[in-house]
């Protein structure tokens, strides 16, 4: 008798094991990347339209694009040649070429991503393989955009070029205002880099500022100007690794790469005041020409080869699950704490990005 | 025949006034020199790399991608190009500077 209550209780937690399991095995399975669907789907679309696509935004140099389409294009024979247009300029092309744009998909900071496809509707609808998996704040609920993966703000600093000046790596936002840091700090135009926007933004957190309060920050930014080797419209990268500029203000993401892939006398700080994070995303432009070879594409940039590629090249999976340890373990700044990182909603920020622009443009910029 | 003297003057200010009035709806032909990146042909268009400085295309930077409209006239000359290919154009933006760019001529250089 007794043994057949132990049978009857090892029946019985084995059939509860097996349907509270079933709906997570199932929805499991259904969220895994189908790798040979996709590569069907692909093949349908190069036959169809050919084996060159266009991306807006695909800056080599920013978030490893320039790695990340030479693997779309060794592995899979579709060619995304480079374009250099920041996130601004990426959205003013399209909202001026408009039917004729030959762009497929586009590239941008998600603040302007979501201010293109929903306020300039320049892009199609289209929610990707993998769409389940992103977090609820990082896509439109239409897929009129989405995140691919995340920055943060951070001072990427060439200690050589600090050193050669005889000052301090600088540990917060207030350290720079100091005289002794003149001509040695940069950040990109606000109103072409959506990452320099970003920049300027976070210094407006950390001053106290907020989506509702842009006054800190520009008052910030006035008193950094004397300090400013200049506000280039060229993105700063190789003048960064190279040491002509000694302190920018940039993803994380870019100044990891200089000194783990570059080699560059490079170190990341977390600015001791704060800092925020910067996703950036995609959009699939409405009057794509390819849009078969667009959606395949879009497809693999959520699919864990192309995130574990971002992860690798230091950029946070927009799909945490992909990021990978050897990300983890390089991924640690000279002075301060990614608990800096203070969280602002994508969609707050849209109603400021003009003001403070505008803002920027009227106080800030040099005439 | 005085009084015909008075308004001729006039009469030529006033053309001149409505010609420079409709100056922005016929928009002049710009000049732009860059690199082609890839040639639409399906789609009559052309995608160009600015040159150095902008390449003369209004607001650009070096290595940004533009599209141009190819019209039927110039769409045996743009078939002809290749990616790589360095190239001088003239265009026009029809409908002023938030339209698109048709091309107006292509040369190879």
């Amino acid at each position: 008798m007794k043994r057949w209550e132990v049978i009857q209780a090892v029946v019985l937690v084995t059939l509860i094991a097996l349907v509270t399991c079933e709906p997570s095995t199932v929805q499991a399975q259904a969220q895994a990347w189908d790798k040979t669907g996709w590569l069907k789907k692909l093949e349908e679309a190069k036959k169809a339209e050919g084996r060159v696509m266009i991306q807006y935004d695909a800056q080599p140099n920013y978030a490893n694009w320039g790695g990340v389409t030479l693997f779309f294009k060794k592995s899979y024979g579709v060619d995304i040649p480079p374009d250099m247009k920041g996130s601004s300029a990426t959205m003013a092309a399209l909202v001026k070429e408009r039917q004729t744009t030959v762009a497929d998909v586009a590239y941008y900071n998600a603040v302007i991503a979501a201010q293109a496809g929903v306020e300039k509707g320049v892009h199609a609808p289209y929610k990707p393989m993998g769409w389940d998996k992103l977090p609820g704040d990082c896509k439109d609920p239409e897929g009129r955009w989405f995140c691919v993966h995340e920055g943060v703000i951070a001072f990427i600093v060439h200690t050589k070029a600090l050193e050669r000046a005889g000052v301090p790596v600088p540990k917060c936002w207030k350290d720079l205002i100091d005289p002794k840091y003149k001509g040695l700090v940069a950040y990109d135009d606000p109103t072409v880099h959506g990452t320099a926007w970003e920049s300027i933004f976070s210094a407006n957190v950390a001053m106290g500022g907020s989506t509702k309060d842009i006054k800190p920050g520009i008052e910030y930014l006035k008193k950094l100007d004397p300090n400013i080797l200049r506000y280039s419209r060229d993105t700063s990268y190789n003048p960064a690794l190279r040491g002509e500029v000694a302190i920018w203000f940039n993803a994380d993401g870019n100044g990891y790469k200089m000194k783990w892939e570059d080699g560059g006398p490079i170190e990341v700080v977390i600015p001791c005041e704060g800092t925020i994070a910067t996703p950036l995303a995609m959009g699939m432009v409405k009057w794509a020409k390819r849009p078969k070879l667009a959606m395949a594409y879009l497809d693999w940039l959520l699919s864990p080869e192309a995130q574990g590629i971002w992860a690798d090249s230091y950029w946070l999976p927009a799909i945490r699950e992909y990021m990978t340890e050897n990300a983890k373990k390089k991924m640690k700044p000279l002075h301060g704490d990614y608990k800096l990182v203070k969280s602002v909603p994508i969609l707050e920020k849209q109603d400021i990005i003009d003001p403070y622009k505008k803002a920027w443009l009227e106080q800030i910029k040099r005439k | 025949m005085r009084r015909r003297n008075v308004l001729w003057p006039t009469a030529v200010l006033w053309m001149i006034a409505v010609l420079t009035a409709s100056f922005p709806v016929i928009a002049a032909g710009e000049d732009a020199t860059g690199k082609v990146v890839f040639v639409d042909t399906r789609n009559s268009a052309l995608l160009l790399e600015a040159a150095k400085g902008g390449g003369g295309i209004p607001g650009a930077k070096e290595g940004e991608t533009f599209t141009f409209i190819v019209p039927a006239e110039l769409q045996g000359a743009a078939g002809g190009l290749a990616p790589g290919d360095a190239v001088a154009v003239t265009f026009e933006e029809k409908e002023g500077k938030d339209g698109p760019r048709t091309l107006k001529s292509v040369t190879k250089k």
